[in-house]
């Protein structure tokens, strides 16, 4: 019996495989590599090569996270975060300061980003923390104290560094998990109220070039030159894409260089205006794919560690895109998002193939217990 | 928790679908208004200016070059610490460091700190490091002259336009054709993409030559500058012409300014005095009436006057000569400068006929000469004059021209005859030397005829002669001739003319070895003291100027001194 079950488990191996998610990723890493080819042109193809180093580093650690069983990650929730705490209080000493922020941890020639860690770190986090307590029916102030506490801790010390964009992510990841666990009414108004009393003192904490961007971005004509830059000249390129698009390597927004940051945080102008609206169309159906597929995969989990994660992840993704692509064409402010998947980064491409790596892993072990 | 689910789904869904509707909007719906909206704002036309063409002397010496030197701006947006890096830029170039801190700190793109600097300035500034500095080239117009011919070239603005002089009226030639270029700038406003080639091919300025000698006018101007000094006068002219073409040698004023550094502190030195003031001529008028009244059979010039010795009674005033005179023949009323002579030579003449002599000796209207701002003469209607105006225009007061006017008449009243325009630029060249445009002498009419110039000449070479009001213009081995002027001025306070502030002129030129006048020259004091007559003040200057110019101009003794000169000439 043992050995029919044992034999049945590894005819699974590959059948349980959700190929269609692994198609799908790769699918956008491919688009991603044509856009930075295009736009790495200019400025040398050192950046390409290195990407692609990056992606194939990526598929093996994915692989790796795949073969582990996710659950062992529960035990990892506390060191963690205990991990990522300090490492986000020591880049605020310590951190290489670039234009004004610390963000920047210095290991060796290496350089870390402890926030974008954070992102991940609160989902596992979150994910642990609900599995815990997953009797409860309608979580209350007394329930959510302690944990959102805990969660607003790293936020408030990547605000500090300062990374609004970062930080707005990781908490909308947390508040979008805390509602999914379902929460009491009263304390669902109250908070909402709460936060709409703090709003000003946020504002008052920003830093002036953050409040000029949100400013600019009501507002584009105040700042045409400054803040609003970004935001026109990459409306210009996906403007000037049309339908179809001018064509792989042909779009001169990007390849004369108006457009800075095009491999990182603009990187979808370059799709917009090489492929056209065929081409953004085509790569946000692919995210829809994507998403849809995590989310689907989160109800069907064997456990609520393993829906959380999926979850956590599709916001993760989620939000990263929206907000990347929402800048991109004008209706949201410059904050400095990377669009997964396709903008040029080591870290992020490996963070977003360590998440599809758990996606398979939860996908796949759902047959097993 | 599977109904929050399906509303994160939804949720995450309408978000991706909203990038999607705003790609539709952006790329199918209005592309062009986005695209076009957009090249209003980053597209820039800049100018690129061409070389501005110099100016030279007759002789080709350069009067006015364009150096190129460094301009040191910032754009403060890229400046860390401004109020820091003002008090460094500050410190290092001796400026007002709180101006420099306000410009530092505001929020422009580009500001200047300090144009024109000299390279000691750029490499101090290079020295601090700060970013967000940057240098540019620029032209700065240097003139080697400095204040001898400032007052004639003019200066040209910090942007390289013509202000005054010579550098305003010629501006557009010697300014050339800019080039346009189309250029993009990116947020922090630099140029980040030029859209094609300049828009045409870059053209220098046209060059300028003048008839101006250098060296004359060295000699003219520092002359004047010791004589206004010396007497202790308020400020002066001198304008050397040539009286058989118009051309003028030189044009001198004092005071005078220096046009390398470009201080407006002074704008009284900026004038050219000699074409821009108006002043009464005085006595200087009289050779031009007589020659004019000769030529036109009012009087002869044998015929003789009695000059009452000194004291006329005309029509309740009393005319007054310096000193009392009997009877004069008229040669002699201009040698012993007579008034009451003059007063009753032009008694019979109508006033309107006197105000067309005036006229006909181009002493109305301004000459036409190629400078700016030249005023016409104060002279008022002929019909509005009384007897008294009458006598007073007869001998050069109640009326005001200027300078060139004078030299411009007395030029005719020498050369036999022909009023000639004045003028400064011989020809334009362009940037190749090509000859683009070249004056040549203009007669603008026959005033009076050969016989009474030359008879004119007789009588102001007497004049200059020993006795004559003018002997201290007299130079040895030259026949020289001309008239002296010592007018009035009207004292503002009591609106009569004064005792103490006078004008002194003398007008003259010297006949060379060829027979013809090679020069004319007009030297102009106003308010010398404490000595005011144009014999004592003005006369040396004169002889001054034209014995220093006399080599330059290779001009040859007209009056052989029989063996002494004959002998030098031997050794």
């Amino acid at each position: 019996m043992s050995k029919v079950w044992h034999m049945s488990r590894y005819t699974k191996i590959t059948d349980n495989i959700d190929w269609g998610l692994i198609v799908t990723t790769f699918a956008i890493i491919f688009i991603g590599l044509l856009c930075l080819y295009s736009s790495a042109r200019v400025t040398g193809l050192t950046i390409f090569y290195k990407q692609l180093i990056w992606i194939a580093l990526g598929t093996v650690i994915m692989v790796l996270v795949f073969i582990v069983d996710y659950r062992i990650l529960m035990y990892s929730a506390w060191p963690l975060y205990v991990l990522i705490l300090l490492s986000l209080i020591l880049v605020l000493v310590v951190g290489r300061e670039i234009s004004g922020a610390r963000r920047w941890l210095s290991l060796g020639p290496f350089g870390i980003q402890p926030s974008e860690f954070a992102k991940i770190m609160v989902i596992i986090w979150m994910g642990y923390w609900s599995e815990t307590r997953k009797h409860i029916q309608g979580y209350g102030i007394r329930e959510l104290f302690m944990p959102v506490f805990l969660m607003a801790l790293p936020v408030v010390l990547i605000l500090a560094e300062p990374d609004l964009g970062t930080a707005g992510i990781v908490g909308f990841i947390v508040l979008i998990m805390f509602l999914l666990l379902g929460i009491k009414q009263s304390t669902l108004i109250g908070s909402g109220v709460a936060s709409i009393a703090i709003l000003p003192f946020v504002w008052w904490s920003l830093k002036e070039y953050q409040r000029l961007r949100i400013l600019s971005f009501f507002d584009p004509g105040r700042d045409p030159l400054g803040s609003g830059y970004h935001a026109m000249q990459s409306k210009i390129a996906v403007g000037s894409g049309g339908f179809f698009g001018k064509g792989f390597l042909e779009g001169t927004q990007t390849q004369l260089r108006f457009l800075p940051e095009h491999h990182t945080d603009f990187i979808f102008s370059v799709v917009a205006e090489e492929w056209g609206f065929m081409g953004s169309a085509m790569l946000i159906v692919l995210y829809l794919i994507l998403i849809t597929k995590i989310i689907s995969l989160g109800t069907r989990a064997k456990d609520r560690f393993g829906s959380m994660l999926c979850f956590g992840i599709a916001a993760y993704f989620t939000l990263h895109i929206f907000i990347n692509m929402a800048m991109a064409i004008g209706i949201f402010p410059v904050v400095g998002v990377p669009l997964p998947f396709i903008s040029y980064g080591g870290s992020f491409m490996l963070m977003n193939l360590i998440c599809i790596g758990l996606i398979l892993n939860i996908s796949w072990r759902r047959f097993i217990f | 928790m599977a109904g929050r689910v399906k509303i994160a789904q939804i949720f995450f869904i309408a978000l991706l679908a909203l990038i999607g509707i705003r790609a539709v909007d952006l790329q199918l719906v209005r592309p062009d208004t986005i695209i076009s909206q957009a090249h209003k704002r980053f597209d820039h036309t800049i100018q690129l200016s061409s070389q501005r063409g110099s100016i030279y002397d007759h002789s080709g010496q350069p009067l006015a070059i364009s150096l190129e030197v460094k301009s040191i701006a910032a754009n403060p947006r890229l400046i860390d610490k401004p109020s820091g890096a003002a008090s460094k830029i500050a410190r290092a170039l001796h400026m007002d460091q709180n101006a420099l801190k306000k410009r530092l700190q505001s929020d422009k793109y580009f500001v200047w700190i300090k144009r024109q600097a000299n390279p000691d300035e750029v490499a101090a500034v290079k020295a601090l490091n700060i970013k967000g500095i940057g240098y540019y080239n620029e032209a700065k117009r240097f003139y080697p002259e400095s204040e001898s011919l400032a007052n004639i070239l003019g200066i040209v603005g910090v942007d390289g336009q013509g202000l005054e002089g010579i550098e305003l009226l010629f501006d557009h030639a010697l300014k050339g054709k800019p080039r346009h270029i189309e250029v993009q700038k990116d947020g922090l406003g630099r140029i980040i993409y030029a859209r094609g080639l300049p828009s045409d091919e870059k053209k220098d300025g046209n060059t300028i030559w003048l008839t101006i000698d250098r060296r004359m006018q060295y000699i003219a101007s520092s002359k004047l500058e010791k004589a206004v000094r010396d007497n202790k006068a308020k400020s002066g002219f001198v304008i050397i012409t040539n009286p058989l073409t118009g051309e003028i040698y030189a044009m001198a004023s004092y005071p005078s300014f220096n046009p390398n550094i470009g201080s407006y502190k002074h704008l009284d030195g900026h004038k050219n005095r000699g074409v821009v003031d108006v002043f009464e001529p005085g006595s200087v008028i009289k050779p031009i009436f007589v020659s004019w009244g000769v030529d036109n059979s009012v009087f002869k010039i044998s015929q003789s006057i009695f000059c009452e010795n000194g004291n006329f009674s005309y029509h309740r005033t009393t005319i007054r000569d310096h000193e009392g005179y009997g009877w004069l023949p008229v040669r002699d009323i201009v040698k012993y400068s007579s008034n009451i002579g003059m007063v009753k030579l032009l008694d019979p003449v109508h006033a309107d006929v006197m105000y067309s002599c005036l006229k006909e000796f181009g002493l109305v209207g301004p000459t036409g000469l190629d400078f700016p701002g030249e005023p016409a003469a104060l002279v008022r209607n002929p019909q509005k004059w009384t007897s008294v105006d009458k006598a007073n225009v007869s001998f050069g007061q109640g009326f005001a021209v200027t300078g060139i006017q004078l030299i411009t008449a007395f030029n005719a009243l020498i050369n036999g005859g022909m009023l000639l325009k004045p003028y400064l630029v011989e020809h334009t060249a362009d940037a190749s030397g090509k000859e683009t445009q070249s004056f040549r002498p203009t007669i603008i009419r026959k005033v009076i005829s050969e016989h009474t110039s030359d008879e004119i000449v007789g009588i102001l070479t007497s004049v200059c002669a020993k006795g004559g009001t003018a002997e201290a213009a007299n130079i040895n081995n030259y026949q020289v001739f001309g008239k002296t002027g010592t007018s009035q001025k009207i004292d503002p306070l009591t609106g009569t003319y004064s005792r103490k502030d006078c004008i002194a002129t003398f007008i003259g030129g010297v006949i060379d070895a060829s027979g013809k006048p090679r020069l004319s020259m007009i030297v102009n004091i106003d308010e010398p003291h404490p000595y005011h007559f144009a014999s004592i003040v003005a006369c040396p200057v004169f002889k001054d100027i034209v014995q220093s110019c006399a080599s330059i101009m290779d001009l040859k003794p007209s009056i052989t001194v029989a063996r002494k000169g004959a002998q030098d000439e031997g050794i």
